[in-house]
Parts: C-alpha cells; structure tokens; sequence
C-alpha cells in the first residue's frame, strides 16, 4: 500500500468518524459524504445505497445517483447479485463468481458490498458503471470500498439506533 | 523561502480534506473556497502561486471561474489546473477553452497530484 492510499483510507475514517458525534447528524448528510467518498475516490457516479429497516426484512433504497431507483426500491435477500451478495456478507466485485443469477437491471453492476454490524447486515452499497475514463477496480479500491462500508455500516446503524428503528431494537 | 501559496476551490468537504491530507508536507501553504465565486474573489485578493478549479461547483462553475480569472490582469498568469470526474475529450476541451492550464480527472492519486503541484510551482522532486 502506498503512502497515498494510506493517507486516502485515512480520510475515510475520519469523514465517518465525524458524522458519529454526540448529537448524531441526520441521515442526509452522511449519506452525502458516502456519495462524495463514491465519486472522488472509488470514480463511480451510478450507485445505490441501501439500509435493512427489519432484521429479517429486505434491503430498502436510501439513496441512488446516475441509475433507474425503480428496481432497487426493495431488494430480496439470496436474488440477483446484491441480494446475494448480501446475504454472503462479502464484498462481490466484477470478475469474481456470482454469488446469485444476476438479474436485468444488474448488468452494469461494478461491485456490491454488504454492510454489516457485528455480522449482523444492515444494509448494501451497489456500485454500477464506474467513470468512462476509470479501468475497473483494483486492490487498493476494493480496500478502501471495505474500508468505506465498515464506517458506513456503524455510522448508519448508529443514526438508526438513535432514531429508533425497528432493526436497531 | 517564502511558501508558495496554492487556493483550491471545491464545495466537498471530503475532497476538500482530502486535498489536506495529500498535499500536507510541501513548500507550500494551501486555502480553500467552496465555490467558484469565493474562488475568484480569494484570488484576487490573495494573488495564489496556483489555482485548483472543481468543475462542478454552486454559484459559479470552475469553467466560468477560470474565465474570469483568465480575464482578470491580477490573475491572468496564475496557473489554473480545471479538477472534474469528466475527462472525456470534448470536457478537457471545454476546460482549457476556458484558460486553464492543465487538467485533473478524478478520482487522482496522489503522486499524480503532487506532480502537478511541483511542476505548476517549479520545485524539483526531493
């Protein structure tokens, strides 16, 4: 690893890190800082952020860009690569075997990686086509997309707890 | 030697970091504005050794920034390096239209950065 990858996973910490103060942000605006990491480090506009409101229900959109919402609106755990991806708990990338029979609307899909809290899921980040200019993901991105889905996880869950939400109970 | 100064306009607070943490040991001191207007205004009253201008920012874009820095006598020589995650032909185009002197495409490493910065200011590689 580079000294510039180290200083970036650093900067991934701590933009998470900041939005888990006392007085917890709203949802927004870490959502906003998960699609500022997306674009300026990973090089990807089309993605879809997802939460799992219910501890045995599907994953939900919380937030997309550059894609259709329309079929992401609920995720089925076990179908299509995100679902399967989540429910393998591991980071699927392009290249590697389909966790599940990709489904129409994943054809373009990059990377899928599954949130989780103490192994418990709490959501998914979807990653479609990167930037026309930006070849596919490599080690270090895959390390920083882990790294992004850590904080992610814990942040969002925290937020959830605050607000009480069903799957933080 | 006195610090060269470098102004970087982006409204993302995390780009914006990560410009601190990529260019926090150098010759040189770093300011920030957070969209194309304050970025005209800071460099007119700051005379920066180098500007970087994200393309898409609020209330004044880093092409229409650039131009008006390009039109200004203060400003005119300061080397503009244009940022965006667009770097197709017709926008790197776009950009030196536009006056600036060299182009960014994000996501960038930072030895590409870094590079810029020392060949924009003229300081050799330690």
């Amino acid at each position: 690893m580079t000294g510039s990858d180290q200083r970036l996973e650093t900067l991934v910490v701590s933009r998470m890190m900041s939005q888990r103060p006392s007085e917890p942000p709203g949802r927004d605006e870490v959502v906003r800082t998960i699609r500022e990491i997306v674009i300026n480090l990973l090089g990807c506009e089309e993605f879809a952020l997802f939460h799992r409101p219910r501890p045995d229900g599907p994953l939900q959109l919380l937030s997309s860009m550059g894609i259709d919402p329309g079929p992401l609106r609920e995720i089925e755990l076990e179908r299509g690569l995100i679902g399967g991806a989540a429910t393998s708990g591991q980071l699927w990338r392009a290249g590697l075997a389909a966790p599940a029979a990709p489904l129409p609307h994943e054809e373009e899909l990059t990377a899928c990686l599954p949130l989780l809290v103490d192994g418990r899921l709490v959501g998914a980040l979807a990653l479609f086509a990167l930037l026309p200019h930006r070849p596919a993901l490599g080690a270090s991105d895959a390390a920083l997309l882990s790294l992004l889905g850590r904080e992610a996880a814990v942040t969002l869950s925290a937020i959830a707890a605050t607000h009480g939400e069903t799957s933080q109970r | 030697m006195t610090p060269k100064k470098i102004l970087i306009a982006d409204d993302s607070v995390t780009v914006q970091l990560m410009y601190r943490m990529l260019l926090a040991d150098g010759p040189w001191t770093l300011r920030f504005a957070s969209n194309g207007r304050q970025a005209v205004e800071m460099a007119a009253a700051e005379r920066p050794d180098l500007v970087f201008l994200d393309v898409m920012m609020p209330e004044l874009d880093g092409f229409a920034a650039c131009q008006q820095l390009h039109a200004s006598e203060s400003t005119r020589n300061t080397p503009i390096i244009m940022v965006t995650t667009r770097g197709e032909p017709h926008h790197v185009e776009l950009g030196y239209q536009s006056g600036c002197s060299d182009y960014l495409t994000k996501p960038f490493n930072g030895d590409d950065l870094l590079a810029k910065v020392r060949t924009r200011l003229g300081i050799a590689t330690p």
